[in-house]
C-alpha cells in the first residue's frame, strides 16, 4: 500500500542542499504568499459570508479537526477505526459536563474534552497490538457501541436519551452565542489543529506512524517501540476528535448520543477516503467535500426545481443519495488517491509549466 | 460511456467552482404581501414514508389557504428541506432558512431538532415552532417556549391507553407488554408509563426495545410469548413498519395479545401491511379519522382535495397526513390572530397569538375545542383498526381530555 506525501517535502523543480531546506515546508515565497492569503480569507470570511456560511464553515472547520484525527490513526498510521465518532461525542460529553455541571470556561472545557477522548483512546488502542486490520475495525465498532450504551445509560452524568443542553462559551464578557462569534473560537482552533498535525509528521514521532503502517515487524526491528507509538497514534486521533467534540457541543448547544452514531464514524472514514489516506491535505479537502457536496446538490436541484421549492427538495432527496454515491464511487475508481492527488497534480502542473503538460 | 481519470477530474474541479459560486449567501426579505412557514422534514431516511405524507398534507392547506386568497391577504410562501433525520442537517436547514427567506414559523423533524434549535431560537431567532415531535419535556416553557405541540405529549397518549386497559380489561390484574424503538423519542414515557401502571393496577410484564431497522423480530417476539401479556403497547417506530412484523410472528405463535400503539404506529397505510395480525390494534388518535360525507369546513376540505386528486378515495386520510394538515393550521392560526390583532407578523407575536387561543373550533379536524396555553393540545380520541373493513379505524372511545 502507498499513500500521497503532500506538502511534507520541497515543492517540485527545487533541490534542496541541506536538511533543514529538505525540512522545510513553507521552502518558497509562493508557499508563504498562498498562507498568508489563505488565512486572511478565513480572516475575512465572516465579515463577507451570509449566516448560513458563516454555519457551513464552522460545521466544516470541525468535520475538519476530527477527519484528520481519524487520518492519523487510519491514513498515517495504518489502524482501521471506524467507531471515530464514539471519541468526538466522548469529548463533546466531557466538555459539555464540565462546562454545565463544574462551570469551566470553555478554555479549560474544550482542552478537557480532548484529553478525556485521548484517555478513552488508548483504552481501545491497546488490542492494536495484537490484532490489525478488520480485526482492528471491529475494536473500534465496539468502543462506538459502548459509548453509545454508555451515554443512553448513564443517566446520572449523560442525561440519557436526552443529553442536555449546554450554555454558550464566554470569552472576556462576550457570549459566543452565534455562529459569528463562535468562527473566532472554532476556526483559530482548526488552523492550529492543521499546522500541529503537519508538523507531527516531520517529527520522529509522526515518522514512526508512517514506519508502523508501512511494516509494523520491520517499524519494531528499526527500534520503533510498537505498542507504543500505536497507542500515541490512538491518543493522538481521539485527541483531534475529542476537540472537534467539544466544538460540536458549544456549536449545537446540545449532546446527545444521537449525535455520535456510527453513520457519522463511516462519514468521517468515507471523508479521508475521498480527500486522500496519509494526507493532512486530504483531510481538509475530505471533509470540505462531505460538507459542500450536499449544498451543491441543493443549489443545482434549486435551480433545476425553480421557484417551486417542495418540488426541489424532493427532486433533492430523491437525488442526494445516488448522486453521493456515485461521487464516492467515482473517487475509489479514478482517483484512488483523494482529492490531495488531484491538487498535487495540478501544482506540479503549474510549478513545471510550460516545461511540463 | 468512457470515463477517463481527466475527465473525472474535470468534473471535480467544476464541483468545486460551483461551491464558491452556488452557495446562497443573499438574504431575501420577506416580501410584505406575503408570510413565509418552512419545515425541516426527512424526506430521506428511516421516516421517509412519514415525511412524504406529512409533506403533502402540509402542501395541501398551504395551497387552500392560498386559493382562499391567503391570511387576511397576505400568501402563505412555503420551505421545505430534506434532513434525512439527522439533527445536524436539520439545525443546517433552519439557519439556511433564517439566513434566506426568514421564516417566521418552522416545523421541525424531530426531538433531536428542537433540543438543539430551541437556545439559540430563543435568544436570537424567535420563531414560532411545531414539529413531529411529542416528547414529553418539550412543553416546558422555560426551554421550548416557542414550541407548540399540535397533540398531545406521548406520556398522555400512553395515559390514553392505560385508561383504555383499565376500562376494557375483565377479570384480574391486567399483564401489559411494551416494545419500544431504540431511541429517545422510543423511551419517552416509560418512565410515566411505569409510575402510571402502578396506580392503574396493571402489572408491566415486559418492557423490550428494537432498532427501526431491524429485520429480525424472533428475539422480541420469544419474549412476548413467553411474558404472555393480554396487552402490548408498541411505541416509538412512526412509519417504520418493522412493527407490525412483530405482530404477524406473534399470531404464528398463536399469541393472544391485544396490540396498541401511540400517534404514529396508528397509521393505516402501515398497518395494512400486517394484514389480519392488525385486526383489533387500538390506536390513540390526535385527529379526525374520516372525512367522507364530513360537514365540518376542515374535514369537508380535506375529502374534496383527496377525492379531486384520487378518485377511489374512501374517505380515511393517514394520520402522517392529518399531522401535516394540522401543524400548518397551527401556523395559519397564529398568523391569522396576530394580524387581527394588527400586529407585526413576528415570531414572537405569533407565539402570543397561540398561547391566548382558547376554544378554538378546527372545522372538525381536532374533535374537541382547543387551547394551547398548556403548549400542546391534550386532547385524543381511542380508535380500533378492522381488518374485514380494509384496516379503517373505528373510535372505540369519545374524544376526551387526556392531561
Amino acid at each position: 500500500m502507498s499513500f500521497s506525501l503532500d506538502l511534507v517535502g520541497p515543492r517540485a523543480g527545487i533541490a534542496p542542499s541541506n536538511y533543514r531546506a529538505t525540512a522545510a515546508w513553507l521552502d518558497s515565497g509562493e508557499r508563504r504568499l498562498g498562507l498568508a492569503l489563505l488565512l486572511g480569507l478565513l480572516a475575512l470570511f465572516p465579515f463577507v459570508a451570509g449566516d448560513y456560511l458563516v454555519y457551513l464553515a464552522c460545521v466544516a472547520a470541525m468535520t475538519v479537526v476530527s477527519v484528520i484525527g481519524l487520518n492519523i490513526l487510519t491514513g498515517y498510521t495504518g489502524l482501521l477505526s471506524i467507531g471515530h465518532a464514539a471519541f468526538n461525542g466522548i469529548g463533546a460529553y466531557s466538555c459539555a459536563v464540565a462546562t454545565v455541571k463544574f462551570g469551566w470556561p470553555f478554555w479549560l472545557a474544550v482542552p478537557f474534552g480532548g484529553l478525556m477522548a485521548a484517555f478513552a483512546g488508548l483504552i481501545v488502542g491497546l488490542p492494536s497490538l495484537r490484532i490489525k486490520g478488520l480485526y482492528l475495525a471491529i475494536a473500534t465498532l465496539a468502543a462506538q457501541y459502548l459509548f453509545l450504551f454508555a451515554a443512553q445509560h448513564w443517566e446520572s452524568v449523560t442525561g440519557g436519551d436526552r443529553g442536555f443542553q449546554v450554555a454558550p462559551a464566554s470569552f472576556f464578557g462576550i457570549r459566543l452565542d452565534s455562529d459569528m462569534r463562535l468562527y473566532w473560537l472554532i476556526m483559530p482552533v482548526t488552523v492550529l489543529m492543521c499546522l500541529a498535525a503537519h508538523n507531527l509528521f516531520r517529527t520522529r514521532i509522526g515518522r514512526s506512524f508512517i514506519a508502523v503502517r508501512e511494516r509494523d515487524y520491520s517499524a519494531e526491528v528499526l527500534g520503533i517501540d510498537l505498542l507504543r507509538t500505536k497507542l500515541l497514534a490512538f491518543a493522538i486521533a481521539s485527541f483531534y476528535a475529542g476537540i472537534a467534540g467539544a466544538l460540536m457541543a458549544y456549536f449545537f448547544k446540545v449532546v446527545n448520543p444521537e449525535q455520535y452514531t456510527f453513520t457519522a464514524s463511516i462519514f468521517q472514514l468515507t471523508a479521508i477516503i475521498v480527500g486522500g489516506l496519509g494526507s493532512v491535505l486530504g483531510s481538509i479537502l475530505g471533509a470540505l467535500f462531505m460538507v459542500a457536496v450536499p449544498e451543491i446538490l441543493k443549489a443545482v436541484v434549486s435551480a433545476l426545481a425553480g421557484a417551486d421549492a417542495v418540488k426541489g427538495a424532493i427532486m433533492l432527496a430523491s437525488a442526494r443519495e445516488l448522486v453521493f454515491g456515485l461521487l464516492i464511487v467515482g473517487f475509489l475508481l479514478f482517483e484512488p488517491f483523494g482529492l490531495a492527488e488531484i491538487v498535487r497534480r495540478a501544482r506540479v502542473s503549474l510549478q513545471m509549466w510550460p516545461f511540463k503538460t | 460511456m468512457h470515463i477517463t481519470r481527466r475527465g473525472f477530474n474535470t468534473f471535480a474541479a467544476a464541483s468545486a467552482v460551483a461551491v464558491s459560486t452556488g452557495l446562497p449567501g443573499t438574504v431575501r426579505a420577506q416580501a410584505t404581501d406575503e408570510v413565509v412557514f418552512a419545515a425541516t422534514l426527512p424526506l430521506t431516511g428511516p421516516f421517509a414514508a412519514v415525511a412524504k405524507d406529512q409533506l403533502e398534507g402540509m402542501k395541501d392547506y398551504i395551497d387552500f389557504v392560498n386559493s382562499k386568497g391567503g391570511v387576511r391577504g397576505k400568501k402563505v410562501k412555503f420551505l421545505v428541506e430534506d434532513t434525512q433525520y439527522k439533527v445536524d442537517q436539520a439545525v443546517a436547514a433552519f439557519k439556511k432558512f433564517m439566513a434566506s427567506d426568514k421564516p417566521v414559523a418552522v416545523f421541525g423533524d424531530g426531538t433531536g431538532f428542537i433540543r438543539a434549535a430551541s437556545q439559540e431560537n430563543n435568544e436570537r431567532y424567535k420563531v414560532l415552532m411545531t414539529s413531529t415531535s411529542y416528547a414529553s419535556d418539550l412543553i416546558d416553557a422555560q426551554k421550548y417556549g416557542y414550541h407548540f405541540m399540535s397533540g398531545p405529549t406521548y406520556s398522555e397518549a400512553v395515559g390514553a391507553l392505560l385508561q383504555h386497559i383499565k376500562d376494557s380489561h375483565k377479570g384480574g390484574r391486567a399483564k401489559l407488554a411494551v416494545i419500544h424503538s431504540a431511541s429517545e423519542y422510543g423511551r419517552d414515557p416509560l418512565e410515566f408509563l411505569k409510575k402510571r401502571a402502578a396506580e392503574l393496577g396493571i402489572d408491566v410484564v415486559l418492557i423490550t426495545e428494537m432498532k427501526f431497522r431491524d429485520v429480525d423480530v424472533t428475539a422480541e417476539t420469544i419474549k412476548l410469548r413467553q411474558a404472555k401479556p393480554d396487552f402490548t403497547i408498541i411505541h416509538g417506530f412512526g412509519g417504520a413498519p418493522i412493527f407490525t412484523e412483530v405482530m404477524k410472528l406473534a399470531r404464528e405463535y398463536k399469541l393472544e395479545t391485544k396490540f396498541m400503539g401511540t400517534f404514529w404506529e396508528g397509521s393505516r397505510t402501515i398497518l395494512k401491511r400486517a394484514g389480519d395480525a392488525a385486526d383489533g390494534f387500538i390506536g390513540v388518535s390526535n385527529y379526525a379519522w374520516n372525512t367522507a360525507g364530513a360537514t365540518a369546513p376542515t374535514l369537508k376540505a380535506i375529502d374534496d382535495i383527496k377525492r379531486k386528486r384520487d378518485p377511489k378515495y374512501d374517505g380515511y386520510p393517514d394520520i402522517y397526513y392529518m399531522q401535516g394538515w394540522a401543524s400548518m393550521m397551527l401556523f395559519v392560526k397564529a398568523a391569522d390572530d396576530t394580524l387581527a390583532a394588527k400586529k407585526a407578523l413576528t415570531g414572537e407575536n405569533l407565539r402570543d397569538a397561540l398561547k391566548a387561543v382558547k376554544g378554538w373550533d378546527t372545522g372538525g379536524l381536532i374533535g374537541a375545542p382547543v387551547t394551547l396555553s398548556g403548549y400542546s393540545i391534550p386532547v385524543a380520541q381511542v380508535v380500533r383498526f378492522d381488518a374485514k373493513a380494509d384496516m379503517k379505524p373505528v373510535p372505540v372511545s369519545a374524544w376526551m381530555s387526556v392531561k
